[in-house]
C-alpha cells in the first residue's frame, strides 16, 4: 500500500493537534514538564502499542506539539478539577464500599457538580453527554488492549474528555495527526474507512512515527478537538488502579 | 463664613472606627497599594496616641461601643510590647468603660508564637490579608525583591489555627482572579475561615489603574460572584461573604426603610490619625493622599488641633457638603441606592474627580454587581431566606 511520502521521512514529528493548557485553570507546571515522545509504535497481534522509550520532545517538537495557532476545533485542552471535586470523588467512593460503583443518584449528584465547574471554566460540552467512571488495571500498555491498543475503534459515543481520579499520575497517548492528514497520508484507503483504519494503516507503515505522551496527576484531564483523535491510555509504570471519569457525547 | 459652611449637614459621629496607623512601615510591597510611604520606618508615639485617646474620649464623639482598627502599613511590624501600652494607655483614657474592639489587619507574615500569645491574651480581632492560593497571591503581593509571598502568609495563618485564634480573611479581587472561584473556596476551606471579604482592586492614589476598569470586567465579576455564592451557601459548615450578607440584609429590609448611612459618608463615624498625629475623617483611605481642592483631607494634627474644633472647621464643612451633595445625587439617579447609601467619598474623588459626583468603577463593581447576584440568588431560591 502506497503512503504519500516515504516512510523513513515519517519518523519525523509533524504538526497537527495542537496541545494547550486551558485558559481558566491553575497550572502547577508547565506543559513542556507534561509531555513525552518516544520511537513509535511496536505490534503484538492485531493490537498496537506505543513504544516505552518515552523522551523529552525537543523544542522544535515541543512548538510543533503546542504552538502556533491551530484552528479550535485541532485543539487538545488540558483541564484541572478543583481538589475539592478530587476530595468530593473519594468521599463519595468512600462511602460505597460494599459497591464496585456508586449508586447511581450519588455518581449523577458528582457528574452535575464537575459539569457546573467545567462549565464555569467554559469548557464546551455536547448538548447531550453520558458520564462514566472507568476503571483500569495498572501496568497495561493500553486501557483497549483486548481491542487493538492505539487504534481500537472507539466506542460509539464520541469521547469527548477525561479526567484522571486516581490518586496517582496517569498518562494519554495520542496521535497527533488529525484524521484529515492522516486521509491525505493514506490516499489509498476510500474516504468512508474509520479513523482507526487510516491510523492502522498509517501506523503499519510508519510504525517510528513519535507517538506523544501526555502526564496527567490526579485530578487533571483532556478535552479532546471536536475533529477525531487516535487516543489511548498508558498505564504502565502505574502501581494502582487507574481511574478516570470519561465523558462522551450521548 | 457663611451660612453654607456653618450648618451641620450632617450629624457627626458617633465614632465607630477609630483607624490608628502605627507606622506607614510595611514589610512587604503589593504592586495594588494605594499607601505612598510605605516604606517610611517612622511609627506614632505615645504623645500622639495619649492626644488621640483623650480626644476621642471627650470629644462627645463616643456614644457606643467603637473599634480600633491599627492599620495604615503593616502594624506587626511594632512588637507586641509597643500595643501593650498602647493598649494600657487607652484603657487608662477610657473613664467610662466603653467597649472598645482592637482589630489588625495585617498580611500575617509576621505572626509567631509571641503575637499569637499577645492577641489571646487581649482578645484581639485578626483579619489577613491574602489573596487566594500561591498562583494568585504572589502575582501582586510582592517582597520589596519581587518574590511572592505566599509562603510567609500561610506560615502566619498557621500559627494562628495551632494556637484556635479564629480570623477573616480579606482578598482583593483582581481581574486574574475572576476566573478562580473554586480554587478561592478550595483555599477557604482548606484554612478554616468562615469569614470572607472580597476588595475589589481600586483606583485610589498612587494606584491609578485597576484591572477590573474594563468594559467586559462586570460580567467577568458577575459571573464569579455567582459561582462564589453557591459555593459558599452550599459549604458546612457555610462560608460567609461579608457583601453577601450586606447586601442580602439590606435586600431584606422592610419596605420604606432607608439604608443605613454610610460610615464613609458621614463625619466622624470613622476617624483616620497617621502616625504623625494627622487626622480625618470619612473614607481612611483619604488621610494619606493628596488633594488640591481641599488642600489635602487632613483635618488637623492632634498634637495641636482639637477634633471638637475640627468638627467645625470649614475644610471638614467643604468636604461634607461636597460628600452629601454627592449621596443626593447617588439618590436621585442610582437604582441601587437603597442597598447602598451613597458610595464611597474616596472612590468618587479618584475616579471621578470629585466627592459631588455618583457612580464610580467601584459602585458598578463592589456594590451593583454584589447586589444583582444577591437579587438573582433570592429570587431563585426564596425559600433560602431566612
Amino acid at each position: 500500500m502506497a503512503l504519500e511520502k516515504d516512510a523513513l521521512t515519517m519518523a519525523k514529528l509533524r504538526g497537527g493537534i495542537r496541545i494547550v493548557e486551558g485558559e481558566r485553570f491553575a497550572w502547577p507546571r508547565a506543559l513542556s514538564e507534561r509531555l513525552s515522545l518516544n520511537s513509535g509504535v511496536c505490534f503484538e497481534g492485531e493490537n498496537v502499542y506505543p513504544r516505552t522509550d518515552w523522551r523529552t520532545p525537543g523544542s522544535d517538537e515541543l512548538a510543533l506539539l503546542t504552538g502556533g495557532n491551530a484552528d479550535a476545533c485541532d485543539q487538545l485542552v488540558l483541564i484541572r478539577l478543583s481538589e475539592r471535586l478530587v476530595e468530593r470523588w473519594w468521599e463519595l467512593a468512600a462511602s460505597h464500599p460494599e459497591s464496585s460503583v456508586l449508586a447511581a443518584g450519588a455518581f449523577d449528584v458528582y457528574a452535575g457538580e464537575v459539569m457546573e465547574f467545567l462549565s464555569f471554566k467554559q469548557v464546551e460540552f455536547p448538548s447531550v453527554c453520558r458520564f462514566e467512571a472507568r476503571i483500569t488495571a495498572p501496568g497495561l500498555p493500553s486501557i483497549h488492549q483486548t481491542v487493538g491498543g492505539l487504534t481500537a475503534l472507539q466506542p460509539a459515543g464520541r469521547l469527548v474528555g477525561g479526567i484522571n481520579l486516581s490518586d496517582e499520575e496517569s498518562a494519554l497517548v495520542i496521535l497527533n495527526l488529525t484524521e484529515t492528514q492522516l486521509s491525505d497520508l493514506v490516499p489509498t484507503l476510500p474516504a468512508s474507512a474509520s479513523l482507526s483504519e487510516k491510523a492502522r494503516v498509517f501506523l503499519t507503515h510508519c510504525s517510528d512515527y513519535p507517538q506523544t505522551r501526555i502526564s496527567l496527576a490526579p485530578g487533571e484531564g483532556f478535552w479532546l478537538p471536536s475533529t477525531s483523535v487516535i487516543v489511548d491510555g498508558d498505564n504502565r509504570g502505574r502501581e494502582q488502579i487507574d481511574v478516570q471519569l470519561v465523558i462522551r457525547a450521548a | 463664613m457663611n451660612a453654607v459652611t456653618t450648618a451641620r449637614l450632617t450629624e457627626p459621629g458617633p465614632l465607630d472606627l477609630l483607624v490608628l496607623q502605627p507606622t506607614p512601615f510595611c514589610n512587604i510591597n503589593c504592586s495594588y497599594c494605594y499607601l505612598p510611604d510605605r516604606r517610611s520606618r517612622k511609627q506614632i508615639s505615645s504623645e500622639v496616641l495619649d492626644r488621640v485617646f483623650d480626644q476621642v474620649f471627650t470629644s462627645g464623639l463616643v456614644r457606643q461601643p467603637f473599634t480600633v482598627v491599627w492599620h495604615a502599613g503593616e502594624p506587626l511590624v511594632l512588637p507586641p510590647r509597643f500595643y501593650e501600652k498602647a493598649f494600657a494607655l487607652l484603657a487608662a483614657l477610657n473613664v467610662n468603660k466603653v467597649s472598645v474592639a482592637h482589630s489588625f489587619q495585617t498580611n500575617a507574615t509576621l505572626i509567631d508564637d509571641d503575637w499569637c500569645q499577645f492577641i489571646r491574651a487581649h482578645d484581639l480581632r485578626i483579619g489577613v490579608s491574602v489573596d487566594g492560593p500561591a498562583f494568585l497571591h504572589d502575582r501582586f503581593r510582592k517582597t520589596y525583591s519581587g518574590q511572592g509571598t505566599f509562603a510567609r502568609v500561610l506560615e502566619g495563618m498557621q500559627r494562628l489555627r495551632e494556637y484556635k485564634i479564629p480570623f477573616h480573611v480579606i482578598s482583593v479581587l483582581t481581574r486574574a482572579s475572576l476566573d478562580y472561584p473554586d480554587e478561592l473556596f478550595d483555599f477557604y476551606v482548606g484554612l478554616g475561615s468562615d469569614r470572607v471579604g472580597f476588595n475589589v482592586e481600586e483606583i485610589e492614589g498612587p494606584n491609578t489603574t485597576s484591572s477590573l476598569n474594563a468594559v467586559d470586567a462586570r460580567p467577568m465579576l458577575t459571573r464569579f460572584l455567582s459561582r462564589f455564592y453557591d459555593l459558599a451557601e452550599r459549604a458546612n459548615p457555610p462560608i460567609h461573604v461579608r457583601e453577601f450578607d450586606s447586601a442580602r440584609a439590606a435586600l431584606l429590609a422592610p419596605p420604606g426603610v432607608s439604608p443605613p448611612p454610610d460610615q464613609q459618608n458621614t463625619p466622624m463615624a470613622i476617624v483616620s490619625v497617621d502616625c504623625d498625629g494627622n487626622f480625618s475623617t470619612f473614607s481612611p483611605e483619604l488621610l494619606g493622599l493628596p488633594s488640591t481642592h481641599y488642600d489635602g483631607f487632613a483635618l488637623g494634627n492632634i498634637l495641636t488641633d482639637s477634633l471638637a474644633d475640627a468638627v467645625k472647621s470649614p475644610r471638614l464643612m467643604a468636604i461634607e457638603r461636597d460628600i452629601r451633595a454627592g449621596v443626593e445625587r447617588c439618590k436621585a439617579t442610582c437604582s441601587y441606592f437603597n442597598y447602598c447609601g451613597g458610595g464611597a467619598p474616596v472612590n468618587k474623588y479618584f475616579e471621578n474627580g470629585s466627592f459631588d459626583s455618583s457612580e464610580t468603577m467601584f459602585c458598578r463593581m463592589s456594590r451593583q454587581a454584589v447586589v444583582d447576584v444577591v437579587l438573582h440568588k433570592l429570587e431563585r431560591s426564596p425559600v433560602g431566606v431566612q
